[in-house]
């Protein structure tokens, strides 16, 4: 059978598939991918991928370090700050505009995560001198910098950075701003 | 069905203006075909036909019947198509049949002719063992497993390959004393005829979206479709058959535009199938 | 009829009493399903396409607290040696998807689908308390749809299409418990027979369907017609059991191959 090595004493990188023992639940609790078995004692994989074992801070409370399964499609594309993301505007406010996040990096999100670009993050400098209704307009594909995972709503983008901003609009008189290479680095600024 | 935002619409519509569309093809591009044959042992003859991300088998079995009285020197031949659910979750339980009978009718309409049998792309008269008492009922049976669009052309495309490679046995007859004994067929189980499969047509559709229109759609692009015109076209670059699907009208110009067209896409299509056939057969000869 | 030589101990198709015929997995068949796969036993072959997590199309089928699973068998016209027109959902084709559907529910793990996710929405309505605002959860349900298709059947299509639904399963990513595999076995001219053919299948003896959960070794699903003494049901059970653990074995084998292939991609 084609199970490549084990790396590191505990399995970590193995690959393994449904039903598999990963550990004992006295020393490991079940992450993403994993389960605890209806007896209690064992955590088992319930997915196809690479175990990862992530052991705990010295000073954490509970020492169990902690067993998932990735590297499977299921696990679709979910942003993480400092990822960079494509995004469709959906509602331009006075301060903010909110957005649908369509691709993390170069992956398609599988679910729907919102995100939010304020209004102090939409350029580098001036940023008091932002008026968002300029710079974006519902329907606007962005290309956005993940700041931080934000409220429990949406995360926090932003687009002050040279290649960041809109890649592709639509103008009041109704022709398409664009290039054919949709999501490629050009980019065209239309705040200025 | 296909969602589509208005941005990706916009996107295949600008594409195909541009002559340059989604997956990078041009207007009149099919996409890469693959053709395996022999995939059902049991059958006279079988071909599964991959056109992207479609896939369809075809199988055709050879039964003995009776010709029916009005035709007793033809055979009789019949075209089923289902829509299997694993291609489409709305193809569960009864909801392909829509799709499978028109899918069915539009591919006897482009390859059987009238209702007479005159004009088929297979020889009816060869199938006739006794005249007026024994012939071979052949059955077509297409089956849509997964579905991206262009699904008639595919199919047609199986079926022929599915016809290149079927053998009818050998049958040796024993007439019966009286002349309205049912006579005493032999089939044998080792001997097989081929079939002459040069009249047989290929079924191509043009799909309009927009202003232009386009070749072998996928089903985002069918999604946007005002029209579609499937011509299919013989060796000999005969028009077979003929049906229009879509509610927009069309300039008689342009369907003539587009039969002419159809021609000269056919020729191509049927010269990559025929090497793949010839590909397919020489692979399955290896083994 | 004598289905194994009484001399050679060699059955019809040439295999020895307790051999399986070839097996064959495939992954990602139908490029448009969550996940697909096509499994080959002999000549018996089927395609099983996962589509889901899906929200609950039909709310009225909505289940207490749990993913939805379903399933759908259909034979093709030409999978059978005589042609057949045969109509949808009828009795035997019922029956079969209820099985799939029952076996595979056992081993998803229905209770913590990775999508469903509790959502607040505001519950503004309420007729006697109506100045107040309610935040009630409501839980997004969801639902799997397993859709297994038989392109040739050659006895063991229940069992092959239960290989295919776990490899598909495996390949959409939905959480199992385990591998679930099938097998079946049956007795015939004095001899437990591992695997029946159509023409083993319809000599009339007993014909038993195991299925089991591979790692922890359980038995889920187990079928059979036909009388057989206690004594030769254990042994003609233990075999089919042993028939699961290789398949088990394969589709395990078929698995990590595929994902070590999908690593490779994305390491490009």
């Amino acid at each position: 059978m084609g199970v490549m090595a084990a790396v590191g004493g505990d399995g970590d990188g193995e690959l393994v598939t449904p039903g598999e023992l990963l550990g004992d639940s006295s020393k490991m609790i079940a992450g993403r991918g994993a389960y605890v078995a209806p007896n209690g004692r064992s955590v088992r994989a319930s997915l196809t991928g690479i175990r990862r074992v992530t052991h705990p801070q010295p000073d954490a409370a509970d020492q169990r370090s902690i067993v998932e399964v990735v590297g499977h499609k299921a696990h679709g594309a979910v942003p993480q700050p400092g990822s960079v993301v494509i995004v469709r505007i959906t509602k331009v406010m006075a301060r903010t505009a909110s957005a649908d996040i369509m691709c993390v990096e170069s992956k398609a999100v599988r679910e729907k995560f919102t995100g939010i670009i304020r209004q102090q993050d939409v350029r580098a400098t001036e940023i008091d001198k932002v008026d968002m209704y300029l710079s974006f307009r519902p329907g606007d594909i962005v290309r956005a910098l993940v700041l931080s995972l934000g409220d429990a709503r949406a995360y926090y983008l932003s687009t002050a950075k040279n290649e960041l901003g809109v890649v592709s609009a639509q103008s009041i008189a109704a022709n398409h701003i664009v290039s054919r290479q949709l999501l490629t680095v050009t980019v065209i600024l239309r705040y200025c | 069905m296909v969602g589509l935002s208005a941005g990706e619409k916009h996107f295949i519509y600008g594409g195909i203006a541009q002559d340059l569309r989604t997956d990078g093809r041009q207007r009149l591009h099919y996409r890469p075909i693959s053709v395996e044959i022999g995939v059902i042992p049991q059958a006279n003859g079988s071909s599964r036909v991959r056109l992207g991300a479609t896939d369809v088998i075809v199988s055709i079995k050879a039964e003995l019947g009776r010709p029916s009285s009005l035709h007793p020197d033809k055979g009789k031949v019949a075209i089923f198509i289902d829509c299997s659910p694993t291609a489409a979750p709305m193809f569960e339980g009864r909801g392909g049949e829509e799709l499978s009978s028109e899918l069915s009718l539009a591919l006897q309409r482009c390859l059987l002719g009238g209702r007479s049998g005159a004009g088929a792309g297979i020889d009816l008269s060869s199938l006739v063992i006794v005249e007026g008492k024994v012939c071979w009922d052949l059955y077509i049976d297409g089956l849509v497993v997964s579905s991206d669009g262009n699904l008639l052309d595919a199919l047609a495309a199986a079926i022929k390959v599915a016809l290149c490679n079927t053998g009818i046995p050998k049958t040796t007859v024993n007439l019966g004393a009286s002349p309205n004994d049912q006579p005493d067929v032999d089939v044998s189980d080792e001997e097989f005829l081929q079939f002459d499969t040069s009249g047989v047509p290929v079924i191509v559709t043009l799909t309009k979206v927009g202003r232009h229109y386009i070749v072998d759609a996928t089903s985002e692009e069918e999604s946007q479709m005002s029209s579609a015109v499937s011509i299919s076209v013989n060796r000999h670059g005969q028009i077979c058959g003929l049906t229009k699907r879509g509610g927009a009208g069309l300039d008689p110009s342009v369907i003539l535009d587009m039969i002419s067209v159809a021609k000269h896409v056919g020729e191509q299509l049927m010269s990559s199938l025929d090497s793949e056939i010839a590909a397919a057969e020489a692979s399955a000869e290896d083994q | 009829m004598e289905y194994v030589d009484s001399l050679t101990g060699f059955r019809l198709d040439g295999r020895r009493p307790n051999d399986m015929r070839q097996i064959r997995g495939e992954i990602g068949v139908v490029a448009k399903a969550d996940g697909s796969a096509l499994f080959e036993m002999g000549n018996t072959k089927v395609i099983a396409a996962i589509y889901g997590p899906r929200e609950v199309q039909n709310k009225g089928q909505q289940a207490n607290n749990q993913a939805l699973v379903r399933c759908e068998y259909s034979m093709a016209n030409f999978s059978t040696g005589d042609r057949t027109r045969r109509p949808k959902g009828d009795r035997r084709s019922t029956e079969i998807s209820l099985v799939i559907r029952q076996t595979m529910e056992a081993c998803i793990l229905t209770h913590l689908m990775p999508h469903s996710q509790v959502i607040l929405i505001e519950f503004l309505v309420h007729i006697l308390l109506k100045f107040f605002m309610y935040f009630l959860p409501k839980i997004c349900f969801l639902q799997i749809d397993i859709f297994v298709q038989v392109l040739q059947a050659d006895g063991g299509t229940r069992s092959a299409c239960i290989n295919a639904a776990t490899l598909a399963l495996a390949d959409a990513g939905i959480p199992m418990r385990d591998i679930v595999t099938s097998c079946s076995a049956g007795y015939l001219s004095s001899t437990p027979l591992l695997d029946l053919n159509y023409i083993e299948d319809s000599a009339g003896g007993p014909d038993v369907t195991v299925g089991i959960l591979a790692k922890t070794d359980k038995v889920t699903l187990l079928q059979m017609d036909a009388k057989l003494p206690m004594d030769i049901f254990e042994n003609v059970m233990q075999l089919a059991i042993e028939g699961c653990k290789a398949i088990a074995h394969y589709i395990r084998g078929v698995l990590l191959e595929n994902t070590k292939q999908l690593e490779c991609r994305r390491g490009i």
